[in-house]
């Protein structure tokens, strides 16, 4: 049963992937004629043998020699892809860390507050913030580190410390703020239930009932949200990594798909960049995966 | 009774929005034809665009001598527009596929399924513009209808799967069973039964998922992928540019985009503003008829 689920959501990734790459190889040609009035007009039409041609001769480049083809620099893909993963990675694993780290004390102290007056801090500003748009922050936060610089910290730092800590830092918002809202809700629920008043009315330490019963039960519930989160992340830093003109894993895929205003530059469309970093984000969403259910399986043992 | 304070505002800016959206055009101090105006004689002194903020321009004008006030009081009834159309078709698709998937086998389950994987492992951001940039979708004079679909295509599978547990929550229920027993045809089922009861909770998501959809508009206009890019303009050799000539928020994003090279941010703060105004609004009211939901109970 369970061998044949796995199989299952096997052949589904295999077909995803397929997809995505068909997606990729779509070529980008066109035709502009001129018409009476001298205007322009593009046409797009699929051009069928352009696309068998494309496909045929990626998969014969992929399976004869191994590789995803050259990127518009003229270098293979394999290496260029890894690069760029692994220029994201760093800011991933911070961004998901820091989410947690801070966020799970941010949703226990909201639940804490959420029962006196002042509970507009703590749950109104965590709704208030993790429902804004990411661009704003975004754009608020390049534009005072430009206008009104502190410290020297520099927005574009490619090395030291700013190049890993400001993009975790705000990669890393609203995750703090989604977990600290889950977190609060998860122990809302586990508070009312039966086992946690009979060890109360049996006389347990508050803090006790509290780290040993109710938290840990809670973690179960907020660890489920480790792989939607690590997409959001992955989602969040083509803009980041744009704004910051980092060739991360999002970024460079993004160049890699060259949409383009200026149409004449659209022969730089690199599909084997494009199927490498699916296939690489398609690896660390599983691995997230992985990961929550492992710190679930650690955490629900009880 | 505690007063639903979110409800209120959230409904209040809405209304507003919408106000904005159909009548603002007709305001006195709006230009609806949104007339360029490269030089202006003020004082004796010949100014040239773009404008600082004064009683003329109340924000400030573009590069062109557009009143920024004017474009995005303009700007609203299109991208309001665009939102309700991409939030409707992914429910009209959505709800049907969830409610089909409801026993987690056949057919519609393997396509949600396929739909979610698909768009999680790729950003969807990411999907949207590789869809976009096909040259079918780019230079099709019915971009923007593509568009609206592209955008609802790539979040179908969330949708559809929030259904899908709620519906199959909902078969457990009593009534339900009774429903079947009695032999109702499937579609009946889903009018008379399924829908009512998920209703509440659709309607929530409805609203911030409006919210979501100007979101991403607005990340595809920081990425300066335009919805709906206009005339070409010929260049030599037989390459063209698109000459941007649609007044959604998003697209005005993007023309603002390369002012961030010289420092500039005041103009593309406007439209920026604009969505994060209706995204607060659609986000309270959606929390706030989720609030009023809850305290009526289910079956409300």
């Amino acid at each position: 049963m369970l061998i044949a689920a796995s199989i299952r959501s096997l052949l589904i990734a295999v077909c995803v992937f397929v997809a995505v790459a068909l997606v990729a190889l779509i070529p980008r040609t066109f035709t502009v004629t001129v018409d009476p009035d001298y205007w322009l007009v593009p046409d797009g039409r699929l051009d069928w043998q352009a696309y068998g041609e494309n496909i045929r001769s990626f998969a014969a480049n992929f399976f004869e020699n191994g590789s995803l083809g050259t990127t518009r620099y003229g270098e293979p893909v394999g290496p260029v892809v890894v690069k760029a993963l692994l220029l994201s990675l760093p800011v991933i694993a911070g961004a998901l860390s820091v989410g947690f780290l801070l966020g799970i004390p941010k949703g226990i102290f909201d639940y804490l507050l959420s029962r006196t007056r002042f509970s507009v801090l703590g749950s109104g500003t965590t709704w208030l913030i993790q429902a804004l748009p990411d661009f704003f922050l975004l754009l608020v936060v390049r534009w005072y580190l430009i206008h009104h610089p502190i410290a020297d910290i520099r927005f574009f730092a490619r090395e030291g410390w700013e190049s890993l800590a400001i993009p975790i830092a705000l990669a890393a918002v609203y995750p703090i703020f989604y977990i600290a809202r889950i977190t609060s809700a998860a122990i809302a629920s586990e508070e009312g239930k039966m086992y946690v008043k009979t060890a109360r009315a049996k006389g347990m330490p508050d803090h006790v009932v509290f780290s040993r019963h109710v938290m840990s039960n809670a973690a179960g519930r907020v660890l489920t949200h480790f792989m939607p989160l690590g997409v959001y992340i992955l989602s969040s830093l083509l803009l980041i990594e744009a704004l910051r003109n980092v060739p991360g894993a999002s970024y460079r895929m993004f160049q890699a798909i060259d949409y383009n205003k200026v149409t004449a530059s659209t022969g730089n469309a690199e599909p084997g960049v494009i199927i490498g970093i699916a296939f690489g984000f398609m690896v660390l969403v599983q691995l997230f995966h992985l990961i929550g259910y492992l710190a679930r399986r650690r955490f629900s043992i009880r | 009774m505690k007063k639903n304070v979110l409800l209120w505002i959230g409904g209040g800016m809405t209304i507003l929005l919408f106000a904005i959206a159909l009548f603002g055009s007709y305001l006195p101090f709006i230009d609806s034809e949104l007339k360029e105006e490269r030089f202006r004689m003020h004082d004796g002194h010949l100014l040239k665009a773009p404008y600082d903020v004064s009683w003329e321009n109340p924000l400030g004008s573009s590069k062109f001598g557009v009143d920024n006030l004017s474009r995005i009081v303009v700007g609203a009834k299109e991208t309001l527009l665009i939102v309700f159309a991409v939030s409707l078709l992914r429910y009209a698709i959505g709800i049907p596929l969830g409610l089909l998937a409801r026993r987690r086998r056949g057919f519609a389950h393997a396509l949600l399924t396929f739909l979610n994987q698909l768009f999680s492992s790729v950003p969807a951001l990411l999907m949207t513009v590789l869809f976009a940039a096909i040259p079918f979708f780019l230079f099709s004079t019915g971009r923007l209808y593509w568009m609206i679909g592209i955008m609802a295509l790539v979040e179908i599978g969330r949708v559809g799967y929030i259904v899908q547990q709620q519906a199959a929550a909902l078969s457990g229920e009593a009534y339900m069973e009774a429903g079947r027993a009695s032999g109702l045809r499937p579609f009946r089922l889903f009018k008379a039964y399924y829908l009512p009861a998920l209703l509440p909770e659709m309607v929530v998501h409805f609203c911030l998922d409006l919210g979501k959809v100007l979101i991403l508009i607005g990340q595809l206009g920081v990425l300066t992928v335009y919805l709906n890019p206009g005339s070409a303009e010929a260049g030599m050799n037989n390459d063209f540019e698109f000459v941007n000539t649609a007044h959604d928020w998003g697209s005005m994003i993007s023309d603002h985009v390369p002012d961030l090279n010289f420092g500039h941010f005041g103009s593309i703060m406007i439209p920026v503003f604009a969505i994060v105004y209706a995204v607060m609004a659609f986000s309270l009211l959606g929390e706030g008829l989720r609030r009023k939901f809850n305290r009526n109970g289910p079956g409300a």
